[in-house]
């Protein structure tokens, strides 16, 4: 089982790092087609890129990316929960589950 | 465009050798980008720590890989102590805006030289002796063992003051939240310390939680707008490769060796960002 975590966070972390790449490369050979400039990338957090995504914007491929990268430990916490149903650890599924609520709180921006 | 690029590949390079360090050493490889990206690349601190934070979430996952792989780290333990960690984390990242930039540097530093001095006074102590489970531990059954990759044995331990653990986890998730640090150094410090775990099963769990702590706060820096992604991309991606090499090679040192190469860097980092920080208050 502790393989299969592994395997996990270490696919998370492969896939977004490809996302990530493709979003560099398609930053220099095309440039921005949703008129972000490098200043705004390079001093600003952009999570309007994101939405250019649906355009066909290369450069919404980095804020992707990067979200991808967030997701990949919450994925990782929700697996460890499906393995203490598994073993019917109530006592642990409760606590995983409280670790994953912290976290999704985190990923929807709270307080922000 | 050419300026551009080779200025991304010296962040992606410089990215890489601090993650190479920070897995070595069983930190997010944070601890080295901040102090990187600030006095090396004048980056601002709060740009920065959004950018560290994503790396720290994309090393540890690697190297957590690794060791689970090597069956060094306690599922059981970590994830009751990310319940500390992630509240903290969170925490920390609410209040970094009201923190001004110079106490963040000072913050850091203080931060870093916490975590070199009790590590050099007590150089390499690879399983704590006498150690006795407290009632919480013998409840939550977080006594474990694990294979000594030296000797092939199978290292029985317990786990002891769960409750003081926690506490300092807390601390270590708002120290994350607020420098974008994975603050592995204050997790291994709880688990040395506080619960007297062996240094090798520290150094994993702190691993396995330390992406799952940086995952709280960065939502929350995303969505503020605080992560640039053109630099955040290189650096995450250069951190990711060092650190893969890095945790190959870990298995393989003795503690004592790891402790010995950190110690000095950090110390001289930690006191050039204290510096730093008090030209700006």
């Amino acid at each position: 089982m502790e393989e299969r975590i592994g395997v996990l966070l270490r696919t998370g972390v492969a896939v977004a790092g490809a996302v990530l790449v493709l979003g560099l490369a398609g930053f220099f050979l095309h440039g921005s087609q949703g008129g972000f400039l490098q200043a705004d990338l390079l001093r600003h957090g952009t999570p309007p890129t994101l939405r250019s995504l649906a355009h066909g914007d290369p450069v919404a491929l980095l804020p992707l990316g990067i979200l991808l990268l967030i997701l990949t430990p919450i994925l990782r916490v929700a697996a460890t929960l499906v393995l203490f149903a598994a073993e019917r650890d109530w006592i642990f599924v409760g606590i995983t589950a409280g670790v994953l609520g912290i976290l999704l709180l985190g990923l929807a921006g709270v307080g922000g | 465009m050419f300026g551009l690029a080779s200025f991304l590949g010296a962040i992606f390079l410089a990215s890489a050798f601090a993650g190479l360090l920070g897995s070595l050493v069983g930190l997010g490889g944070g601890v080295l980008l901040i102090p990187l990206l600030t006095l090396g690349f004048g980056m601002d601190f709060r740009l920065a720590v959004g950018t560290s934070i994503v790396s720290v979430i994309a090393t540890s996952s690697g190297a957590a890989a690794a060791y689970l792989r090597d069956r060094l780290t306690n599922l059981r333990l970590g994830v009751l102590l990310e319940l500390a960690t992630t509240l903290g984390a969170i925490t920390g990242a609410l209040v970094a805006p009201r923190v001004r930039e110079g106490l963040l540097f000072v913050l850091f530093g203080l931060l870093l030289l916490l975590s070199v001095v009790p590590t050099a006074a007590k150089l390499g102590e690879e399983v704590p002796r006498g150690v006795r489970n407290d009632a919480l531990a013998e409840r939550l059954r977080l006594a474990s063992s694990y294979p000594d990759p030296a000797t092939g044995r199978s290292v029985p331990y317990q786990v002891t003051r769960v409750p003081l653990g926690m506490l300092m986890m807390y601390g270590a998730g708002v120290a994350s939240g607020l420098l974008g640090i994975g603050s592995g150094a204050l997790k291994v410090l709880a688990m040395d310390t506080a619960m007297r775990l062996p240094m090798k099963v520290s150094t994993a769990t702190s691993n396995f939680m330390i992406g799952v702590t940086a995952a709280a706060s960065a939502g929350i820096y995303f969505w503020r707008g605080e992560i640039p992604p053109l630099i955040a991309a290189p650096v995450a991606l250069g951190v990711v490769t060092g650190a893969a090499v890095g945790a190959r090679l870990l298995a393989q040192l003795s503690n004592r060796a790891v402790r010995g190469v950190f110690v000095p860097v950090l110390g001289l980092v930690a006191v050039e960002m204290i510096l730093r920080g008090m030209g700006r208050m």
